[in-house]
């Protein structure tokens, strides 16, 4: 995933000698991600799969299977603004019932760089809740984060970690939640980054998205769509609260999550 | 009576090179005459896996990428690790029991043994007579009586069996030891290697009642260490080499960061003594991970350095050039100017494409997996016997026992040989 992943255990059942270890298991959840996904490396899954004749179709397991689920669903609820393959994620079959993995033609290839790191993240706080973890901050690469529980001492009133957006932006208490935030590098001076799929143009609708929910991979995901499209979509999870910039150089909030969000200057020093 | 410190397959290496003299022009022009063996795409192996802890995990991810095989059966009696195990692979039928698996041994071909170093004996002495084909993972075993055990019970299998020594089957170690049995290294001076890797060696879980069986690595009464757990592999790139085994070995460890109430070791380093005076250094360190896992080999004419995906040859400044040198891929390291070894090499440089070839795109595990695969499909050897891996595995089990002992121990090769 090219990023670095950091991970701040709070609190746990388990002695704290034995927290190192805990730590080690949750991060080599999001290195196994990273070997499966990882295009770049000529031995991962992905780089595997490119390589697969065309109509052809290939087994993945359960994971993988949920991933792909998820890409799809988001994929067609964002009218392709998320595609993890180069907007040709409509040559892509997957079989949920025999399991399978297709492309119809040559040179379709996965890239998952859009919602790897959250995917890698969710499997990560599913080893650190199963191992009795009760309070843990962990991120990759600072765009998507996930808080367990309070940290410890955390002030009176707040009920998560607290996590700042951008410089001056607003912040966000994750109590068993995960908040993903997309940028552009500033779209009005040059091409950011984030190419909108559909149009193979760099992606212009806002120069920030931030998505919270209670799963990363649907925020991380969720939160790159939210950069090239106008609005708040229909087709969004329910559970999913957006953040966004408005016109006034505020912050439009919306979403279950809401109140979770505030100003800097009304957080507690 | 035999050596049981040289290889059964040992040609002493001055002798190789007068017997290979018309062939060490081709080794100079074609510094990639070992490709790795791989299955027949429609080969259709169906493959059971013991143990779906950590290495089992690894090997199912490499089985995903392999052609011509696919897992059928999934063995674990963790009802955890069995059940994380069967998410990764598809179709396959899982089992709480050996007897279970053994019971319906219709639904594959070959059997890998992927448990805890101290159970492999136990395992193999019921899949090896079995009929199927067998890989057994390495070190072979944590004690050299069930080293022979195992060697035992291997010479009776109609499958096909072989061991889980990666090095053997990796393409870049293959075509570095054509390098080192040629005059490109010449006379060798000395060896050096280490594994480096932070890490807890701790396998955490919230019941106590799997702790024991989770944290085997860690205890003292089983466990042979970082010298038999990682050492073995790397020692045996040595006896495979040299065609010869270490006769003694020294050695002391400590624990430099783990102190969690662990015994057993986190830091250690040995010195290995071959016959001949040739002395191999190795450190080992769960406290560190500067320069990982690597084997260097120190000639008169060159040094070999080894790096499980990479390899590079570093040459001195009198020795001979060779033809095939101006057209090598070149890695500077400091001071010193290394010599990517590439496998096939000649034809990436035919397409243009040499600098794609540096590093290997799968690791050592996928190798030694598609060799054995290759191996039933072919009926030759695969890389390493078990006989090989027993011997190696002695060796790991000598360093052990010098390390936590503090004794000179010598090296009884007799009772796997």
């Amino acid at each position: 995933m090219g990023t670095r992943f950091e991970l701040v255990i709070a609190g746990a059942r388990a002695p704290r000698d034995r927290w190192p270890a805990i730590a080690e298991a949750a991060l080599d959840a999001v290195s196994e991600w990273h070997a499966r996904l990882n295009r770049f490396d000529r031995g991962s899954f992905v780089a595997w799969l490119r390589e697969r004749p065309p109509r052809t179709p290939v087994p993945i397991d359960a994971d993988l299977l949920g991933l792909l689920t998820l890409c799809e669903r988001v994929w067609r609820g964002s009218g392709g603004t998320f595609d993890p393959a180069h907007g040709r994620f409509a040559e892509v079959r997957l079989d949920p019932v025999t399991g399978t993995l297709a492309f119809d033609t040559t040179g379709v290839e996965l890239d998952f760089g859009a919602v790897a790191k959250g995917y890698a993240l969710d499997d990560a706080t599913g080893v650190l809740r199963e191992l009795g973890v009760t309070g843990a901050l962990i991120h990759g690469g600072t765009s998507t984060v996930v808080g367990i529980g309070a940290p410890p001492g955390a002030p009176p009133g707040t009920s998560g970690w607290r996590v700042q957006i951008a410089d001056a932006g607003p912040v966000v208490e994750l109590r068993d939640r995960a908040m993903s935030v997309s940028r552009n590098d500033d779209p009005a001076q040059r091409p950011g980054h984030v190419i909108d799929p559909r149009t193979g143009e760099p992606a212009v609708a806002r120069a920030l998205a931030a998505v919270v929910g209670p799963l990363a991979a649907p925020t991380d995901a969720w939160s790159t769509a939210l950069l090239v499209m106008p609005d708040r979509p229909g087709s969004l999870d329910a559970d999913l609260t957006t953040i966004l910039p408005d016109e006034k150089g505020g912050w439009r909030v919306e979403g279950p999550d809401a109140l979770r969000v505030c100003a800097p200057r009304a957080v507690p020093e | 009576m035999t050596d049981p410190h040289a290889s059964p397959h040992a040609v002493d290496r001055r002798e190789f090179i007068a017997r290979a003299a018309g062939g060490l022009a081709a080794v100079s022009l074609l510094p990639d005459f070992s490709l790795a063996r791989q299955p027949s795409p429609g080969g259709g192996v169906r493959v059971a896996l013991v143990g779906a802890g950590r290495q089992g995990r690894d090997i199912i991810a490499e089985f995903a990428k392999i052609e011509g095989a696919r897992l059928t059966a999934l063995c674990d009696v963790d009802e955890r690790r069995l059940a994380s195990g069967l998410r990764r692979t598809p179709g396959a039928a899982g089992h709480a029991t050996l007897d279970s698996l053994l019971g319906a041994a219709d639904t594959f071909d070959a059997v890998i043994v992927a448990t805890p170093t101290p159970t492999h004996r136990a395992v193999a002495e019921r899949v090896l007579p079995s009929g199927k084909h067998v890989y057994l993972e390495c070190p072979l075993a944590h004690t050299v009586e069930d080293c022979a055990a195992i060697v035992a019970a291997a010479r009776g299998a109609k499958g096909t069996v072989a061991a889980g020594m990666h090095a053997r089957a990796n393409p870049v170690y293959q075509l570095a030891r054509g390098f080192f049995r040629s005059d490109s290294v010449r006379d060798l001076v000395s060896m050096r290697a280490q594994h480096n890797h932070k890490e807890t060696w701790r396998t955490p879980t919230n019941d106590p009642a799997r702790d024991k069986a989770l944290n085997w690595r860690l205890d003292p009464s089983v466990t042979t260490g970082l010298a038999g757990e990682w050492g073995t592999h790397q020692f045996d790139v040595f006896n495979w080499y040299t065609g010869k085994y270490p006769v003694a070995v020294r050695g002391s460890g400590h624990i430099a960061l783990h102190d969690d109430g662990r015994e057993v070791d986190d830091t250690i380093a040995c010195s290995l003594e071959w016959a001949g005076g040739e002395v191999l250094q190795y450190a080992a360190t769960l406290a560190n991970s500067y320069e990982d896992t690597y084997e260097v080999l120190y000639g008169t004419n060159a040094a070999i350095k080894l790096a499980w995906t990479h390899g590079w040859l570093f040459k001195e400044a009198d020795a001979p050039t060779q033809g095939w040198e101006v057209y090598a891929n070149r890695q500077q390291f400091f001071n010193d100017e290394g010599i990517t070894l590439i496998a096939g090499a000649t034809q990436l440089a035919d397409q243009g494409k040499l600098k794609e070839g540096v590093g290997l795109p799968h690791s050592s595990l996928w190798y030694a997996l598609a060799d054995w695969l290759a191996a039933i499909g072919d009926g030759n050897a695969p890389a390493t016997s078990v006989s090989e891996a027993a011997r190696a595995t002695a060796v790991g089990i000598a360093a052990h026992k010098a390390i936590t002992s503090g004794d000179r121990v010598e090296i009884d090769l007799s009772a796997v040989s």
